[in-house]
């Protein structure tokens, strides 16, 4: 009794509202699809027969799924080489532009106000073999015409280049709001010292941000290892199911196939994927702090 | 004295560098925005025009105008339906080509007896339902007119024997597209008016009618707002999501601005009763 009364009700008070909403909305459906993931799920009668692990067993020796979990970290890794590291590049530039900053920051912007799958299927218009815009523009430089996103040595490569040069507007703001952060005196110091224009970029602004890059890319990273929504719209998973990746496989899986058992358990199987990668990421983190 | 300012050593290097690569970043990153909002005024046939085109044509106003001297007595919803015939039919034909607008007028004896009208935003909203083929017969508009006419699709002007004196010129302007129609017209046996003039147009206000007929299709499904009713919802969904997350983010700092428990009940009463002071 002295235990209960020893509690502060106030916080748990205050904080249930939130903590209710989370465990509902998030845990909850969590918590569920493990559930569904040990049965061969019945829509008319659900959750259907118990079956222990089979569905694991059988994704897991699908070579589909293997296929797409590859297709998935190709599209990371590209990803990782050619996105990531913009948008922290374009910010330390942005910070050294004292003219016009304002107007390059909406310009940098500007992209991200049109709707995600009107910006894909824009793309898919540029693609186009006969009468897209990249192709025009490459002949000019004896290159092309390419089948973007019917050839299967590029077409990953096609779906990641739209992020090359938009949706970067989020993350650049994160990292410039970051950099003017940083406290001017520090950088004075360090020019006083000598350090040039560009080392105080690389060896001061560049590590100060590094707790925002970190954040970002565990955002970054369970963001493209689920990636759907481009994807699907620019290819559908073609051709030849090269561009089929794991979170395309689940959608299928359960609402093609209405195997929600097994779809249950490949997400299952991509959750704890991204959790080790994150804990992973953080304990790599702390090493270097 | 011209006042000097030293340049700190790498400083003009990063700076050039740092203008061109934003620059660059924000000139590529926008073309396909501007390649989008080009697209949005342009016909089928220039979208996939090669090489492409950036700038769109401006549409086309085809004025026809349709003899009915010599034929038989005719009714007003003969001329109607003729007029829809010569409207609808054409314009079906030549669905790709940059007409913003077809303007029909219909004269007797040199005498105006009806003008119709219709735009390239309801021929879009209304084509897939009123013409939806290139198979034209005269049993086809008797049953699309009453649509036509429901949907107010087409605008039909009566002047019977009211109507002003119509000049006797002839002629079929010197386009591709006037020729085709003068083709349509000359070849097929549903329209009955003879066409005198073919005359074309350039008509700038219909560059805005994709825009207009976007609408018009979002009003049929989607009920009287039209496209309206789809950013009302998610203006619905973005303002509810703001207003769940204010709340509940700020119910946790409520919490941290109180210290003892005669404030945090004093703090609820007041987020509860005067939430603007938060």
């Amino acid at each position: 009794m002295t235990r209960i009364t020893n509690i502060r009700w106030m916080p748990v008070l205050f904080l249930l509202p939130s903590v209710l909403c989370y465990l509902l909305f998030k845990y909850y459906p969590l918590l569920s699809m493990v559930r569904v993931s040990f049965f061969r799920y019945s829509i008319v009668n659900p959750p259907g027969k118990f079956i222990g692990l089979a569905n694991y067993t059988e994704f897991l020796s699908s070579s589909t799924f293997w296929q797409a979990v590859s297709n998935t970290f190709v599209f990371f890794a590209l990803y990782l080489g050619l996105t990531f590291w913009i948008p922290i590049v374009q910010a330390l530039l942005l910070s050294d532009i004292r003219k016009a900053n304002a107007f390059f920051r909406f310009m940098y912007q500007l992209p991200t106000i049109m709707p995600a799958v009107a910006g894909v299927l824009v793309w898919k218009w540029m693609y186009n073999p006969d009468y897209g815009l990249l192709n025009y523009w490459l002949q000019f430089f004896g290159l092309g015409p390419y089948m973007w996103l019917n050839d299967l040595n590029i077409t990953k490569l096609a779906i990641v280049l739209p992020a090359v040069f938009a949706g970067n507007g989020i993350s650049l703001l994160l990292y410039y709001s970051a950099i003017k952060s940083i406290p001017t005196e520090i950088l004075e110091a360090a020019k006083v010292d000598g350090a040039s224009p560009w080392r105080r970029m690389w060896t001061m602004l560049l590590p100060n941000i590094r707790f925002i890059i970190v954040i970002q890319f565990i955002a970054f990273m369970s963001g493209v290892l689920l990636a759907y929504d481009n994807i699907y719209v620019m290819t559908q998973g073609g051709p030849a199911g090269s561009t089929t990746v794991v979170s395309m496989l689940v959608v299928n899986t359960a609402f093609q196939q209405s195997r929600f058992g097994i779809s249950g358990a490949m997400s299952l199987f991509m959750f704890f994927v991204i959790a080790l990668l994150t804990v992973l990421q953080n304990k790599i983190s702390a090493e270097k702090d | 004295m011209k006042r000097t300012r030293m340049a700190e050593k790498g400083q003009r290097s990063l700076t050039f560098t740092a203008y061109a690569v934003t620059i660059l970043f924000t000139v590529f990153s926008l073309v396909p925005v501007l390649w989008m909002v080009s697209s949005a005024f342009k016909s089928d046939k220039d979208i996939d025009a090669y090489p492409p085109k950036w700038i769109p044509q401006i549409p086309q106003s085809i004025r026809v105008t349709l003899d009915y001297s010599g034929l038989g007595p005719m009714e007003r919803a003969d001329y109607e339906k003729d007029a829809m015939e010569a409207t609808w039919f054409p314009w079906m034909k030549n669905i790709r080509e940059n007409i913003g607008e077809v303007r029909i007028t219909g004269i007797r004896d040199g005498k105006m007896i009806f003008q119709a009208f219709m735009a390239s935003s309801s021929f879009r909203a209304g084509q897939p339902s009123i013409v939806p083929s290139t198979l034209f017969t005269d049993q086809l508009m008797d049953r699309k007119l009453p649509m036509i006419r429901e949907k107010k699709l087409s605008k039909f002007t009566w002047y019977g024997d009211g109507g002003g004196d119509v000049s006797d010129r002839k002629g079929v302007a010197e386009s591709e597209l006037s020729s085709r129609f003068a083709d349509f017209y000359g070849s097929s046996e549903i329209v009955q008016g003879k066409v005198a003039t073919i005359e074309e147009k350039q008509a700038w206000i219909r560059l805005f009618d994709s825009f207009i007929s976007v609408n018009k299709i979002a009003m049929n499904a989607a009920g009287p707002l039209g496209f309206t009713k789809y950013f009302i919802n998610s203006a619905i969904v973005t303002l509810s999501s703001v207003a769940i997350q204010l709340l509940l983010g700020g119910i946790g700092r409520l919490y941290a601005r109180s210290s003892d428990h005669e404030q945090k009940v004093a703090v609820l009463l007041d987020y509860v009763f005067f939430w603007r002071r938060l």
